[in-house]
């Protein structure tokens, strides 16, 4: 350090110090950014409304995939095709129509670990009908730290 | 020339162990993100052919779930401590591992599961949902 404070490669006077350190500060704000990023979508990841799924001891895995059909059964009744509300009259026929334009698709249910095994009943005995034969009964695995998804 | 100490000062705040500390939460959030999601994959079979063979029928293997969450193996109640064992038992030979579940509509949904669950690690490998409701 000290012997470059003097002297230059051309033979000038240079009074600045020549910095050696990395500047780690646009690292720190890309880390920071992308931290914030997934601190924001972490909780919006669950594909859509949340509901408090049954603990089980050993679900498999069944991974969401894009062609997955999500139907939640929220605590009070309540049926959701994906994110949107339907009436409980309403779910065959939605179904069907889904059905019909595209026949293979997997059905997810997820229902809330309160409600009545009747209400999850309905949503099948609808699936069957409309001929969606396989199914997956989401569950949260027992050892999983995460409380609600 | 230079009076004071030949090092000089330094006024940058030492950013190494914030860059670690934000480097960790990133790795963690990064692992956390992708959860899988987990459950049961079953099957609601249509509706059977009026003129089923009866030898089709026969080897059924039919689980209750009642009311009171006591639990029938086709027409036998069996205590639920017993459940795994007699499971075990009767999938021994079975090729299929083929089960058919009906559960009461009046039993909460996680009971109904935890079952299931029990069921599937005694070695029911496919299960069946019956939609109809008992009689």
């Amino acid at each position: 350090m000290k012997n470059h404070r003097w002297h230059s490669s051309l033979g000038k006077l240079q009074k600045t110090a020549l910095n050696a350190d990395i500047n780690v500060t646009p690292l720190v704000d890309v880390c920071l950014v992308l931290l914030i990023i997934f601190m924001v979508v972490t909780p919006m990841l669950q594909k859509g409304v949340p509901v408090n799924l049954p603990v089980t001891e050993e679900p498999e895995k069944t991974p969401d995939t894009e062609k997955q059909l999500q139907i939640s059964v929220k605590a009070d009744g309540s049926v959701y095709l994906g994110s949107t509300v339907v009436r409980k009259e309403q779910v065959q026929s939605e179904l069907e129509q889904i059905h019909q334009r595209t026949p293979d698709r997997e059905v997810a249910v997820k229902g809330d670990r309160l409600v009545k095994y009747g209400a999850v009943l309905d949503v099948l005995k609808a699936c069957r009908e409309v001929g969606f034969n396989n199914v997956g009964l989401i569950a949260q695995p027992k050892r999983s730290p995460q409380g609600t998804t | 020339m230079q009076v004071g100490g030949g090092g000089s000062l330094r006024s940058d705040i030492n950013v190494t162990p914030l860059v670690d500390v934000v480097l960790v939460l990133l790795i963690i959030f990064m692992v956390i993100t992708p959860v899988v999601q987990m459950g049961y994959l079953v099957k609601v079979p249509p509706k059977a052919p009026a003129n089923l063979p009866p030898s089709a029928v026969q080897d059924q293997i039919i689980l209750r779930l009642q009311p009171d969450k006591s639990v029938l193996i086709n027409k036998d109640t069996v205590p639920l401590d017993q459940f795994p064992q007699r499971m075990r038992e009767i999938l021994h030979g079975n090729t299929s591992k083929m089960v058919f579940f009906q559960g009461s509509p009046d039993v909460d949904y996680e009971t109904t599961m935890s079952f299931l669950d029990m069921a599937r690690t005694s070695g029911a490998k496919n299960i069946g949902i019956i939609v109809e409701a008992a009689q």
